[in-house]
């Protein structure tokens, strides 16, 4: 039994608890919890540090955010990001059927939990960061809920703070606001520069009650007529948005029907990504306690438009849940060894050391959001395809063991338009801690280790189901590379060879996966063979969760309604693995119930000449489909 | 317009911004919300420091724990808790019919940022110290949202932390665990001092979709049987809780059917208090964040259990809400210039300096909670009537400007098992912000505050509707008192002499209220003639929102059901108060849609001879009810 505590500290000194870690993540947004899972993942001992009670950031339960990326909702096809990000999200898609946040909290922590290298310091924030202005020699944080300071040292840190605050206070170059049309020759940047940014906005949620529900207007509301509300939909329409209108589509009109365009469908269930605020004030970051109070007097004025204000079809419409905390758009860009730009959004540029991509518009938000009364609410610069986002980006200039991930990577104001949103920021994270691992492993900086090395992160990035543009799959230890590859049925143009040209998700000239004919005409199954026995330890399958379809988590319910329910029906569901040599099966093992998209199985090390895959099931689709088989 | 920023800050550490109060609050739960309120209005410039994005702490979105206090939900009568406490949950009944978290954020912060004299620093979190053990200088805060470190001194501290940090920081002596029954003579305490204290719990809520609702158990979750649970209900049952057992009440018992007991109904729409972790842990501080992994883990599994264990009538339910925040029951106690103890509280003790009450029974939880299997989840001490807790209890004896107020105030062990309830927390805390305020007033010392001024606060909490056992309205600056009292009319038992008896709530036999005849097209009126022609400035009422009626915001189906929603009928709605000299009027007021128990008029210092209250509608009772009018 515990002994009982007489307590008198004869010092008010909380003395800092001292701790070494190989990567130090500060932050725990989606760029953040990626780059913790990736750098706990290649060996590095790790540790997050997130100054909240939940992981995600803007796609927590305190903010809500959708996660947008590449695909711009339905529009570009093939372009769902993968990996450690997709990993979350078809676990998310496995449970939640009813888009529950809390189970979306506790598929983000159990992920974070489950890494045996990362430690986790959660509830815990930075404030004060120990630097020369080249080098980090350690952050000090204070954790609320145990009463402990860290003294947090070590390898290399990645700011993932969304506001730069790490590499702020290291005293690292950054920037607020935009860039002159000359600095970076972008066509659509001010003549001159100015300090405007993107403002902050809180969201809310509602429900259908089936009956009549009445909402009495608190004194703390604002009061808006419909002439705030100019561009800025709040009932059941659909509209898409460019760089000079807001353009209502006509009744059957949708996502699809506008591919090039940025659409956006409205309702009184929830929203809206224009209740924003900031922007236009004096310091974004200094400001946003005001900012948030006066968002929040800003929603509830909203609402009581929506409710009390005229028709909007919300009778029966009841507030559940009003964020108490704002999502953050933009304030501080870090300077790093490369600044991406407009051009080369516009040309999709495919960099020699690109490391992630993007293709969400050029989406900027104008400065004063909801208070830039009569103004579109964005200028949202769409175009056509992906831009690669090279390495340069994420490495803080001047510094060697600095590294950043999330909306405050390299990147001028109007690329960061598009770099910003969650999906790209979560695949740049996976980036950052990918390379931050190997960069400590090895003791090089990071720029030093991206001269040296960027084949070997591109190379491991992809065998951790990452996309990078232009980039295919030549790692030397995967065997299956060497294999002559069969299949017991195949489609034209869908090959079984397909599963190691390289590549693993279609594009728009390209069909990179193996489409078995239907399961219910006979067997499915791959055969990869080899001219030599080797020894095998792991094979590593990509299924096709179909990286046209959204899966994120929403509050929006053009999303809840348009989104498949479940898991992804044309991921695999029952398969099984059979190694032989010289014809002799030495290993079989079934794995049954999958919804992930990349699926790692070990083998106890064995010495086999044929692999063959046979696909016992899907989550509903008739034929079985496969992007890539590795082996090792 | 903003200015473009491109620049790197000077490394190193952030200079504080240094400000001076006369009061500084740390903590935003419901205590440290009434100190903060309470001193801020008494005239102190006060700060409040909250480590969260909102107010509340337990009650809070975040926990949603209800707030229990001496009313042992509908247990004894006339014993709801009023001042701040009341007039917040009043404020929530008028705007929030379906019991949504969002709005009771909304209510605590706005009343917050509202109050003049008060600065508000959210998202802070109090890093240091600086005191000598003896006297506290200043703390430092770091802002998260803002990147703002603040220094911030003053005269009198407010430990409102829950956990007691500032005060161990500080150097006051705390306690953890249970002393032995020779310490203070508690018959209920063990032979031994030990370290047990109670568990940490996460609460669940969800709802009925009125259609089956699958729920997959997730890879975090915990599994548990039936053998799990024994005396923790998890289905429609009701209880009541004893010290020894946890007694099943026939079908259709409530509330009213055990008034001396505690009852509880369950149901699996929310829950569940016994989901408890921690207590027989090492350090339930410091262990705080592995705590509430296990909670979250064990949530789950009950989830699990309800939906897939079994028949518990949860077929259609689905989960809507889990919390990432623990509440804490019980960590530190700090001590102070008295101990309250087990036997003022079963003896019903009214201290000569009491300034706060309490009801609830002597609830100490087993420590380990849910792993405690077998045994009762809480030890349940139930007493009869009220006991005060006298000034002493929230002065530190060894800091000469510190106060506490919450859970941490100062008593044994068993006495904290009943003061730890939110509802007398809340009246410690307006207790402890209210002498904060006069200590700065007259310059002197919370001690010397006890030994000098101590009528003189209790007359002040009585004016601020907070109730003190034992105390009278003896106020000399109360015109009220000395006048002679009038009604068009009065219901049997209910003289208008009652609004001067000096006590505004029944207590006993003595119903310390008027009531008038039911109310025609004329109102009621209530006359008080002045002793001597006077200079007013304010007329202060106070009206009957039903004393015995839970007004709570809770997750639970049980409180949901039987709460009135809306407004209290019994509080009158519209009224005027005019001022008459020489039989003229002189001034009036006109109150309309008031939903509050206390109730202030403000005049520009007018003489009259004469007052006169007119009644003109209730929220829905049939006659006027006031308890108490005071004339300044």
């Amino acid at each position: 039994m515990k002994g009982y505590v007489r307590e008198r500290r004869d010092s008010s000194a909380n003395e800092a608890i001292a701790r070494k870690y190989d990567v130090i993540v500060i932050g725990g947004g989606m760029s953040g919890f990626c780059a913790a899972i990736a750098a706990a993942r290649h060996g590095a001992k790790t540790v997050i540090i997130q100054d909240r009670s939940v992981f995600g950031g803007n796609a927590s339960s305190e903010t809500r955010m959708h996660i947008s990326g590449a695909s711009c909702h339905w529009g570009k096809r093939n372009a769902a990001e993968t990996g450690i990000l997709m990993e979350a999200q078809l676990e998310n898609k496995y449970l939640n059927d009813s888009y529950n946040y809390s189970i979306w909290d506790g598929v983000l922590w159990s992920m974070i939990k489950a890494e045996p290298n990362l430690d986790c310091f959660m509830n815990t924030t930075m404030h004060e960061v120990i630097s020369d202005g080249s080098h980090i020699e350690a952050v000090k944080c204070y954790q609320m809920t145990t009463e402990t300071e860290y003294r947090i040292e070590g390898g290399i840190f990645i700011d993932a703070t969304g506001n730069g605050t790490l590499g702020y206070f290291a005293g690292a170059e950054y920037r607020i606001g935009r860039e002159a049309r000359g600095e970076f020759d972008e066509k659509d940047a001010p003549e001159k520069p100015d300090g405007e940014t993107m403002g902050n906005t809180i969201y809310f949620v509602a429900r259908d009650m089936g009956h009549p529900v009445r909402f009495i207007k608190p004194d703390w509301a604002y009061t808006f007529d419909e002439s705030f509300f100019k561009h800025r939909y709040h009932g059941d329409i659909v509209v898409y948005h460019d760089a000079d209108d807001v353009v209502v589509l006509k009744p059957d009109e949708d996502y699809e029907d506008h591919r090039d365009q940025l659409v956006e469908k409205y309702d009184v269930q929830s929203g809206y990504w224009w209740i924003e605020l900031g922007g236009d004030w004096d310091d974004i970051i200094k400001s946003s306690e005001e900012i948030r109070w006066e968002l929040y007097k800003t929603i509830y004025g909203v609402w009581d438009h929506i409710k009390n204000g005229g028709d909007h079809g919300a009778e029966n419409y009841e507030l559940v849940w009003v964020g108490n905390l704002a999502g953050m758009r933009e304030s501080r860009r870090l300077v790093g060894d490369y600044i991406l730009t407009e051009n080369d959004i516009s040309a999709n540029r495919e960099f020699e050391d690109g490391v992630a991509y993007g293709g969400w518009p050029m989406d900027e938000h104008t400065a004063g959001g909801f208070a830039a009364k009569g103004e579109i609410p964005s200028k949202v610069r769409s175009f056509d395809g992906f831009y690669g986002i090279p390495y340069g980006c994420y490495c803080a200039k001047g510094f060697d063991n600095l590294m950043m991930a999330g909306r405050d990577i390299s990147a001028s104001k109007l690329a960061m338009g598009s770099t910003r949103v969650m999906a790209t920021c979560a695949i740049g994270g996976q980036a950052a801690g990918t390379a931050a691992a190997a960069a400590a492993r090895l003791g090089l900086s990071p720029k030093e280790y991206g001269e040296k090395h960027i084949k070997e992160l591109r190379q491991a990035l992809l065998k951790d189901d990452c996309y990078i543009l232009g980039v295919r799959n030549e790692d030397p230890d995967d065997i299956a590379r060497k294999a002559k590859v069969t299949a017991t049925s195949e489609e034209p143009g869908a090959e079984a060879s397909k599963v190691i040209n390289g590549i693993s998700r279609n594009t728009d000239t390209e069909c990179n996966e193996w489409i078995s004919r239907p399961l219910s005409e006979g067997e499915a199954a791959l055969c990869l063979r080899f001219s030599d026995a080797h020894e095998v330890n792991e094979v590593r399958l990509t299924f096709d969760p179909d990286l046209s379809e959204e899966r994120c988590i929403s509050v929006s319910k053009a999303f809840l309604d348009k989104e498949p329910i479940g898991v992804a029906k044309d991921l695999v569901k029952d398969y099984t693995i059979i190694l032989s040599l010289e014809g002799r099966e030495v290993f079989a093992t079934t794995v049954r119930d999958n919804y992930q998209r990349l699926n790692i199985v070990k083998v106890p090390s064995i010495l086999a000449d044929e692999a063959v895959i046979r696909i016992d099931s899907t989550n509903g689709a008739s034929s079985a489909k496969v992007f890539e088989v590795r082996i090792y | 317009m903003r200015f473009f920023i491109h620049e790197k800050r000077v490394p190193g550490k952030a200079f504080p911004l240094s400000k001076e109060y006369d009061v500084v609050v740390v903590g935003g739960g419901m205590s440290g919300m009434c100190a903060a309120l309470a001193s801020a209005r008494t005239g102190a410039r006060t700060a409040i420091i909250q480590d969260r994005s909102v107010f509340g702490g337990n009650a809070s979105s975040e926990i949603r724990m209800h707030i229990c206090g001496a009313s042992c939900h509908w247990g004894k009568k006339n014993a709801l808790e009023t001042g701040i406490v009341m007039e917040l949950e009043l404020e929530n009944k008028y705007l929030n019919d379906s019991y949504n978290y969002s709005i009771w954020d909304g209510v605590l912060w706005s009343r917050m940022l509202g109050q003049e004299n008060l600065d508000c620093y959210m998202n802070a979190s109090m890093v240091s110290v600086d005191a000598d053990g003896g006297h506290i200088r200043s703390i430092t805060a770091y802002q998260m949202t803002t990147e703002q470190t603040y220094r911030l001194s003053a005269e009198i501290f407010i430990d409102a932390t829950g956990l007691g940090t500032l005060s161990a920081f500080a150097g006051a002596e705390c306690r953890f665990g249970t002393e032995s029954s020779s310490e203070y003579g508690e018959r209920s305490a063990p032979d031994d001092e030990n370290g047990d204290t109670m568990g940490n719990t996460i609460l669940f809520c969800a709802y009925d979709t009125g259609h089956p609702v699958s729920f997959r158990k997730p890879s975090w979750a915990y599994t548990f049987d039936e053998s799990d649970f024994a005396y923790r209900y998890h289905g429609d049952i009701a209880v009541y809780h004893s010290a020894d057992d946890v007694v099943v009440m026939e079908k259709g018992k409530d509330y009213e059917s055990a008034e001396g007991e505690l009852v509880e109904k369950y149901d699996v729409q929310s829950g569940y208090w016994w989901i408890e972790l921690g207590g027989d842990w090492n350090d339930i501080i410091k262990d705080a964040e592995d705590i509430r992994w296990e909670l979250y883990r064990t949530v789950y599994g009950i989830w699990d259990h309800i939906k897939n264990g079994g028949d518990h009538g949860a077929e259609n339910y689905e989960l809507l809400w889990v919390g990432n925040l623990p509440g804490i029951r019980e960590s530190r106690r700090v001590v102070g210039e008295y101990v309250l103890t087990e036997d003022d509280i079963l003896s019903n003790r009214i201290f000569p300096d009491a300034v706060a009450y309490g009801g609830w029974p002597m609830d100490n939880h087993t420590a380990a909670g849910f792993r405690a299997k077998g045994r009762i989840p809480s030890t349940v001490r139930s007493f009869e009537g009220l006991y005060s807790i006298p000034y002493g209890c929230y002065v530190s004896k060894d800091v000469d400007n510190l106060y506490f107020c919450g859970r941490i105030i100062s008593a044994s062990k068993q006495a904290m098992g009943s003061t730890r309830v939110m509802g007398t927390c809340a009246v410690g805390g307006q207790a402890a912000g209210t002498a904060a305020a006069l200590a700065v007033m007259h310059h002197i010392t919370p001690h010397e505050l006890g030994v000098s001024h101590i009528e003189e606060l209790r007359q002040r909490l009585l004016r601020d509707d907070c109730y003190i056992p034992g105390a009278r309205n003896d106020d000399p600056a109360d015109l009220a008192r000395t006048s002679r009292v009038s009604a068009s009319s009065s219901a049997s038992g209910y003289p208008p002499e009652n609004v001067i008896s000096g006590v505004s709530r029944t207590v006993g036999n003595d119903c310390n209220l008027w009531v008038s005849g039911p109310l025609d097209s004329e109102g009621a009126m209530l006359g008080f003639h002045l002793a001597a022609p006077s200079v007013i400035h304010e007329v202060r009422i106070t009206f009957d929102p039903d004393l015995n009626q839970e007004k709570t915001i809770s997750v639970a189906k049980s409180f949901i059901d039987k709460e009135e929603t809306g407004v209290p009928r019994s509080l009158v709605k519209d009224y005027e108060v005019v001022l008459l000299k020489d039989s003229e009027e002189v001034a009036a007021r006109a109150v309309q849609g008031n939903h509050q128990r206390l109730s202030i008029c403000g005049f520009d210092g007018i003489e009259a001879d004469q007052v006169v209250i007119r009644i003109l509608s209730t929220n829905g009772d049939v006659a006027a009810r006031v308890y108490e009018v005071r004339i300044y």
